[in-house]
Order: C-alpha cells, then sequence, then structure tokens
C-alpha cells in the first residue's frame, strides 16, 4: 500500500509537472503576444486581433493549470502556528483530513466546471471577436481541478500511513 | 431560492426571489423603476413573493449574470446581452447602426421581436425574460479631439462594447477597443484610448463628464439589457402569482425601462451642455456615415444567415417596427 | 437560522479553518460555498463553485498580476535586481535603513501607477527582499517596507477605487483623485519614519552599508539603465496612457527579458525557473482571490454588511462617536472583504447618514481607504502578507504579520491625523472647486 502511494505521487508528480509545463507556455505566448499588438496598434495602425479576449483566455487557463503543483510543493498559503505545536501523530491525522477534504472539494469544483463545459458546449458559447468556443478552456479548467485534488488526495494518504505507522 | 427552508421559501405560496444587478445603487433604474416594479409584484401578490436586491455585482460578475440566473445560482437578474458572447445572436440585431433612436422605441423593438419570432425566443429559452429593454442611442465622446467627420475618427482608438460594434467602427475608419465601462475614466483620462461609443446617461452614471470634452451626436444604436428568472423559479410559481408577474412585465415594463434612459439621456445633454461640446451629424454628413457603415450590416445578415437563421427578416422587420413608432 | 446568523457562523469557522492550517483559499471556498448554499440552496452555492472562479481567473483587469510578476521574477533571475539595490545601497546606504525606505518609495510609484497592489507587493517582494536579506536587513522589516509600499496605490491617483467610490457616491472623481496626493505623502513619509525609528531602537535589523567611494557610485549608478529603461518604458507608458496596466506588464517582462538576453544574464535553466515560479505565485494568489469572490458573494447575502451599518448608523450618539464606530465597522469589514466590494456593499447606507452627520463627503472617501487598506496587512485575510510570504518562504507567516504592525499603527496614526486635520485632504480639491 505505502509503495503504491509513493509510485502514485510520483507519476501524479509527472502529470502536475506537464500541465506547468503548458502554463508556462501560456505565460511566456502573452508576454510575447501583448507587445506585438502594442506595438501593431502604435507603429503599423494594426493591432492584434483578439488581444484582449486571448489574454483573459490565457491567464484563466495558466492559473488553473498551475493549482495542482502549487499545491504539491506546499505552496497554497496556509497558517501553521497550532499545528506546529501538535504532536507528529496528531498533526499528521489533522492532515490526512485536511487533504481528503480539499479533495473533496475539489472533486465538487470538478463536477461543477464539467457540466458548466457540457452547457457551453449545448449552446456553443464562443468569446466575443475571434469566436474561439469557449468549452475547451473550461474542460481543461476542469481537468486541472481533477489533477490538482488527485494530488491532495495523494498527499492526504502520506499523512494517513505516516499517522499509522509508528512513529 | 424555492427549496430552502432556512431562506424562509419552503413553499410555494411564500417565496423570496434574489435579484442580482451589476448596476450601482445610483443606477437610475435601481433607484425609482424597479423598486416599484418589485413592490407591486409583492404588492399584487400579497406578500407571497419577495424580491431582494442585490446590486454592484455582489453576487454575479455583469458578464456571468445570465448563466447565474440560468443556473440558480440567484434566481432573477439584470444585465447585458452583450456580455454573454454569442449566447444572442438575434438580438445585436439592435447593435446594428441606424435601426432605432431611442430607447423606448428599442424596447419595443425587442419585445416584439421575441414576440413574433420563435428564433429569438430561443436565446432567452434557459429563462424567463421579464423585461427586454434597449438604451437610448450611443454617440460618440471623445476626451481631446471632437469628431466632425470620417477623416477625424480614422485611426481613433474607440472603446466598443460588443463585437458586432467593433466590426462598424472598423468600417468608419476607428480603431476599436475592449474594455470594461469600469476601466473607462481612467483610460479616457490618461489617453489609453481617444474616445468611447457611450449612452449619454453614461455621462452621470460613471461620472464620465469630468473626463469627455467632445460628443459626437449620430444616434448610431441602442444597447441591449434584459431583466430575466429562473426558469424553474418561475415555474414553480403558483399560476396566480405567475400572471401576476407576466401583467405587470413585458412590452411596457420594458418600455418604461426604456423610456427612462431616454429621459436620463436628455437630462445629463441639458446638464453638460456647458462643460460638452456637442456636435450632432447634419443630414448630409449623416448620409456619408452611414454608406461608410452599410457593409456592416450586410456582414451581418450573411453572417446570421449561414447559421440558419431569419435575418434578412428580423432586420427588415426591425426597421419597420421603428418606422411604426415614428 | 437567519442568514445573519449563518454568517456569523460562517465567519467564526473560517477563522477555525485558518488556525487549522487548511489554505487561506481552501477555507475560502469551502465557508463562501456551504455558506451561500445554506442561504439559498445547495444547487445555487454550487454554480457559485464553478463559475465565479472561472470568471475570476479570466478576468482582463487581473492579468496584470502573472505578467508584473514575470518581470521581477526576470529583473531578480537576471541579477538586474541585485545591481539596482548595489547603487541604492551605495547612496543611501549610509542611512539607516536606507534600503527599505527606497523600497517603500519605489512600491508606492509601482503601485499607485499599475493599480494592481497585489502585482506590486509580488513583484517588489521578488526583487527587494532577497536583496535586503543580502545586506543583512531584518525580513520582518523588508517584509513590511514591501507591504507598506503597495498599499499607497489607491491613494495616490490613478485610482480605481476612488472612481468606484466616487461613482457610488456622486463625489467628482477630480477631487476625489486630487484629494488623496497629501495624505499619500504623508503617509508614505510616515511609514519611512518608522523605518527610521524601528532601525534606531534595533540597529541590528538594518546594518549601515560600507561607505563608497565617488567612484564606485557613479559605476553603480552605471549598471543600473536596464532598470532605468525598464521604469521609463512600463511606468512611463502606462503614465503616459500609451497602454493598460496589464499591456504595461507585459511590455515590462518582455523588456525584461530582452535586456537580460543581451546583456547575457539569463540563462535557459533562469528562464525557466522564472516562469514555474511565475505561475505558481499566481497560481496561489489567483486562488485566494477567487475564494475571497466566493466568500464575499456569501458575505453579501447574509447581509451582515448592510446590517451592521445600518445598526451604526441608528445609534443616538455624537458625530465624532458615530464616525469612529463607523471606522471601527469599516476596519472590520477589511479584515475579510476586498475594498471595492465592501464599498458597494456599504456605501449606498453609509453615504446619506455622512452627508446628514455633516462629514466631507471626499474626505470620508480618502479615510475609508486607509481604513480599508489597513486589511490588507492584518490577519486573518491579509492578502499582501499571503503575497510575501509565497516568496520568503522561510519565515512563518505569523511572523510577517507581526512584523507588517508597526505600518498598521503607521495607518491608524494617519487616519487620526485626517481626523484632526481635515483641511490636509480638502486643501486641493478646495483649490479645484474654486
Ligand atoms: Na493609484
Ligand atoms: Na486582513
Amino acid at each position: 500500500m505505502k509503495n503504491f502511494i509513493i509510485v502514485f505521487n510520483n507519476g501524479w508528480m509527472k502529470v502536475t509537472r506537464a500541465l506547468q509545463f503548458v502554463s508556462n507556455l501560456l505565460l511566456f505566448g502573452i508576454m510575447l503576444l501583448i507587445p506585438l499588438d502594442v506595438i501593431g496598434r502604435y507603429f503599423f495602425n494594426r493591432p492584434v486581433t483578439g488581444a484582449l479576449e486571448l489574454t483573459e483566455l490565457a491567464t484563466g487557463t495558466l492559473v488553473f493549470l498551475s493549482l495542482a503543483i502549487t499545491h504539491y510543493y506546499n505552496e497554497h498559503v496556509s497558517v501553521d502556528f497550532i499545528v506546529d505545536k501538535m504532536p507528529k501523530r496528531a498533526r499528521n491525522v489533522l492532515l490526512t483530513i485536511i487533504e481528503f477534504v480539499i479533495f473533496i472539494l475539489l472533486i465538487v469544483m470538478m463536477t461543477q466546471l464539467f457540466s458548466n463545459a457540457l452547457q457551453y458546449i449545448d449552446r456553443g458559447t464562443t468569446s466575443g471577436d475571434l469566436s474561439i468556443p469557449v468549452y475547451p478552456f473550461i474542460m481543461l479548467a476542469a481537468i486541472s481541478v481533477l489533477v490538482f485534488a488527485l494530488v491532495a488526495l495523494g498527499k492526504s494518504a502520506k499523512h494517513l500511513i505516516k499517522a499509522v505507522e509508528k512513529s | 431560492s424555492t427549496e430552502d427552508e432556512a431562506s424562509g421559501s419552503g413553499n410555494s405560496d411564500n417565496v423570496n426571489i434574489d435579484y442580482a444587478s451589476f448596476k450601482p445603487s445610483t443606477h437610475q433604474h435601481e433607484i425609482e423603476l424597479f423598486p416599484e416594479y418589485f413592490n407591486e409584484i409583492e404588492e399584487q401578490t400579497e406578500g407571497r413573493l419577495t424580491i431582494t436586491t442585490y446590486l454592484g455585482e455582489s453576487l454575479a460578475a455583469a458578464d456571468d449574470t445570465y448563466d447565474a440566473t440560468a443556473n440558480g445560482a440567484v434566481d432573477m437578474g439584470v444585465s447585458l446581452q452583450s456580455y454573454s458572447a454569442d449566447q444572442f445572436p438575434l438580438t445585436s440585431v439592435l447593435d446594428l447602426p441606424y435601426v432605432t433612436d431611442s430607447g423606448e422605441k428599442a424596447s419595443e423593438i425587442l419585445w416584439t421581436l421575441f414576440e413574433e419570432f420563435p428564433e429569438f425566443q430561443d436565446e432567452y429559452d434557459e429563462t424567463v425574460p421579464l423585461i427586454l429593454y434597449g438604451t437610448e442611442p450611443y454617440q460618440i465622446a471623445t476626451a481631446d479631439q471632437p469628431i466632425q467627420s470620417l477623416e477625424d475618427i480614422e485611426g481613433m482608438r474607440i472603446r466598443s462594447p460588443s463585437p458586432e460594434v467593433s466590426n462598424w467602427l472598423e468600417y468608419l475608419g476607428a480603431t476599436p477597443v475592449n474594455m470594461p465601462v469600469t476601466e473607462l475614466y481612467e483610460a479616457l483620462e490618461r489617453g489609453t484610448v481617444d474616445g468611447s461609443i457611450l449612452p449619454m446617461h453614461t455621462l452621470t452614471d460613471w461620472s464620465l463628464e469630468g473626463v469627455v470634452d467632445y460628443v459626437t451626436v449620430g444616434n448610431f444604436f441602442s444597447a441591449q439589457l434584459f431583466m430575466v428568472m429562473n426558469r424553474e423559479v418561475y415555474e414553480s410559481l403558483s399560476e396566480e402569482d405567475r400572471e401576476v408577474i407576466d401583467s405587470l412585465s413585458g412590452l411596457e415594463m420594458s418600455k418604461k425601462a426604456g423610456a427612462l434612459f431616454d429621459g436620463t439621456s436628455e437630462e445629463a445633454m441639458a446638464e453638460f451642455e456647458e462643460e460638452i461640446d456637442f456636435y450632432e451629424l447634419d443630414e448630409e454628413e449623416s448620409e456619408e456615415w452611414r454608406s461608410a457603415i452599410e457593409p456592416a450590416v450586410d456582414d451581418w445578415i450573411d453572417r446570421m444567415t449561414e447559421n440558419g437563421f431569419p435575418a434578412q427578416e428580423i432586420y427588415d422587420r426591425a426597421l419597420e417596427i421603428d418606422n411604426e413608432l415614428d | 437560522m437567519s442568514s445573519i446568523t449563518i454568517g456569523i457562523i460562517g465567519i467564526v469557522v473560517l477563522l477555525l479553518m485558518f488556525a487549522f492550517r487548511v489554505p487561506v483559499s481552501i477555507s475560502l471556498f469551502i465557508v463562501g460555498t456551504v455558506g451561500y448554499s445554506l442561504i439559498r440552496d445547495v444547487d445555487s452555492g454550487l454554480v457559485q463553485l464553478a463559475t465565479t472562479p472561472y470568471s475570476t481567473a479570466s478576468s482582463y483587469s487581473l492579468s496584470v498580476i502573472p505578467l508584473f510578476i514575470l518581470m521581477g521574477m526576470i529583473l531578480s533571475y537576471s541579477n538586474l535586481g541585485k545591481d539596482l539595490y548595489n547603487a541604492v545601497d551605495s547612496w543611501l546606504g549610509r542611512i539607516r535603513g536606507g534600503l527599505a525606505m527606497t523600497t517603500i518609495g519605489t512600491s508606492a510609484i509601482f503601485s499607485s501607477i499599475s493599480g494592481s497592489i497585489n502585482a506590486t507587493t509580488a513583484t517588489m517582494a521578488k526583487v527587494a527582499i532577497p536583496e535586503m536579506r543580502k545586506y543583512n536587513y531584518d525580513l520582518g522589516m523588508a517584509s513590511a517596507s514591501v507591504a507598506a509600499g503597495g498599499t499607497l496605490g489607491p491613494l495616490i491617483p490613478p485610482s480605481v477605487i476612488m472612481i468606484v467610490y466616487g461613482v457610488l457616491t456622486m463625489e467628482p472623481i477630480g477631487q476625489l483623485l486630487i484629494a488623496g496626493i497629501i495624505p499619500g505623502i504623508i503617509q508614505m513619509v510616515i511609514f519611512m519614519l518608522i523605518i527610521y525609528i524601528w532601525a534606531r531602537i534595533r540597529p541590528s535589523s538594518a546594518p549601515v552599508g560600507e561607505k563608497k567611494k565617488f567612484g564606485e557610485k557613479i559605476s553603480s549608478i552605471s549598471k543600473v539603465w536596464p532598470f532605468f529603461l525598464l521604469f521609463v518604458m512600463t511606468i512611463g507608458g502606462l503614465y503616459f496612457g500609451l497602454f493598460t496596466p496589464t499591456e504595461a506588464g507585459a511590455v515590462g517582462a518582455f523588456g525584461s527579458f530582452v535586456l537580460a538576453l543581451i546583456t547575457r544574464r539569463l540563462s535557459w535553466e533562469s528562464l525557466k525557473k522564472a516562469l514555474s515560479e511565475t505561475t505558481r505565485l499566481t497560481a496561489m494568489i489567483f486562488l485566494i482571490l477567487m475564494g475571497a469572490d466566493i466568500f464575499s458573494q456569501f458575505l453579501s447575502i447574509s447581509r451582515i454588511p448592510s446590517e451592521i451599518t445600518t445598526f451604526v448608523g441608528n445609534v443616538d450618539l455624537s458625530p465624532l462617536t458615530i464616525l469612529i464606530l463607523m471606522l471601527i465597522v469599516y476596519f472590520i469589514l477589511g479584515l475579510f472583504l476586498e475594498g471595492i466590494a465592501i464599498l458597494v456593499l456599504t456605501m449606498p447606507i453609509v453615504y446619506p447618514l455622512l452627508e446628514q452627520l455633516g462629514f466631507d463627503g471626499v474626505w470620508f472617501g480618502v479615510i475609508m481607504i486607509l481604513v480599508i487598506n489597513i486589511g490588507l496587512m492584518t490577519p486573518p485575510l491579509g492578502i499582501s502578507i499571503y503575497v510575501i510570504s509565497g516568496i520568503v518562504k522561510d519565515i512563518p507567516i505569523q511572523r510577517i504579520f507581526k512584523a507588517v504592525m508597526p505600518m498598521v499603527l503607521a495607518v491608524v496614526l494617519c487616519i487620526i491625523i485626517l481626523i484632526i486635520f481635515p483641511e490636509i485632504v480638502t486643501i486641493l480639491p478646495d483649490l479645484m472647486r474654486g
């Protein structure tokens, strides 16, 4: 069981890395796109059509894609002062519960995002000027939240093992 | 909400409706017209329906309001159709230039089209529209440079509220810029945009009189707004209560909402007569602008027809209703 | 249960979750969603759980955050930030606390013009804190100067929150914007004084730099041209209306990328690190902002903000007492809610009352922005501190909160000064009124 969790967490790490890689590309992309738009606008009177909505779509997507790895590195801010003073086992029990609650919340959120995406497919909703379909971006957000959820589940399992193990 | 005991709305004869609006409390419609309308509903249903108002995007962002109402995050909501991307392709007929020149008429056109065309009703089928209304005509407001001719507008960065409007602004030679209205004051002050296409009531509503120096009056188009109710909530009401809502909503209420824009607009133009230079395009100039814009109308009709909509009929009918009202 | 009761329970649960190490963002999500579901119904709570985060994440005005952070990361990884602080140290290093004071000033300019406190705080934290650490500054003082400097933004024009206040109250926006200038400068001076006193009391927290020869001083300046160029490009471009804050962020990030490339200071590895750190920090900040939006929808539907302000407005006390009670209410709301949300929820109730009590609307706008700002630096929801702790990972958050306390007191001091001498606020707008 313990080995399975370790393998799972390591494998999962690769998935979260891959998502972050795409996220980085998007960030780099808008860093290039926006100056291009500004230059086009001022020097050639030819702005990039849809620069604004591309920026919105890219920002939204890059945020979701990076949520999981941020959680993996424990970078979603939390306040430690009480937990720090708890005995190790109690702390692991608490963290098992917290991570599991996070997992549940995210699964619910993922389901909601998916049903939103389905709704958008139904309606054929597209973005303003470029008429890009919106649903793939919501889907991607949903998938990112799922990955985030599984990172939390993995952590929960890890803490559970620590809590159960003899310390 | 109709399902929850906690909100005191447990049974169908005692329902609280959560109404979400992006408008601030200072907005004309939220000061008088809508509160009166809600009071009337409450009175005529003998208190079985109560409406709680949440303003200023506190429950739903302007561009989320339609979805939030359709999905039931709120029970009722007001916003602009143009915020919901392409949810309302046929409604955007009023985004086309020179369809009509008053809010009241725009509202009558909207509601009539809604009643006459099933394709138009389809756009709203996830909700129950109570009011469909249009603003007074949009004019072009600029900060530093007046626009009196097509040469003047060439290359100017003009904020546009929707893709359709952006399209014909380009035919006029302007560079349309997308931007939320909340950022407009700053953008005009700093010169990020040279101007904005605006209905005149926003001069007061968003305090833009401080940064706008010139207005070119051409009565270009009317933006569209909706007040819709969540379908499930509506259907859960008793027949009697639904009848009350129906009788108070619809064409007459829509016209009132549009007319309120017309009134506020006139007041704003009178109030700022001194500070702002209003330039009215004369007959001849209007003709010139009209022919420059013309292709945008064909674009719209072609695109909508391609998607299987009776676009030509809808456009023609809109003009016809406007003519009847003149 | 009444919606107010649910609201109060929600706040208590939120604090408990914070205390027991549930991530801040997740706590906001959970309490916001469950609370909204209890007051309305489960379906609507669940709808908010999906639509609000997506709409927050894809809002154009927030896209300024990752771009400015990326600029800060590139500046930091390419050592351009180091050159900047080296120059500041050679000129101001002899003044105790000089680096921290400079940081406050730079943050103030950055924040006031970019319009984003979060973007400023993150960028400056990345550029300034590691540098101050190299000069053996106390991390608490370094964090405090970054956090405090950032909060000056809304006071100094341009300022979105001032515009929103003007729209909600019909006070003239031009006068409001002008009114913030002198208080902003006074507040900045008080912040710097705090650093000065802090450095006097605890000299170890801000060591005096070595004396530099004039030649060294000049050569240090000659190395900061890339930074200077970037500053002129982004801040100048913004100020003169060439582009929006988001565009300024992208131009700044792109500019620093190009400069780092041509000065051969950016390896492939560091670029990857800069991008990865930016996206992770952005994810952290946005998850809190999303949670804060959901929580704020819950609080508005609980009607606590409007009930509490109505209550205070109706007590039968002297105008000054009511004013102070009102400011305390705003302080408490500021602990949990974002500034614009507070204005929207309370102004329709509070503003008519203030007029009735005879207070100047422009003056109150400035005071209120100061009060709301305090919340950025205080627990439980002090987003500036969370942003800093996302960068300075090796000290616990509670230590940063503690270190920033003097700055919070500085804001309170400034508010007291402005209540005693309202002319400080009204003199410029009065000149405008003629
Ligand atoms: Na500012
Ligand atoms: Na706070």
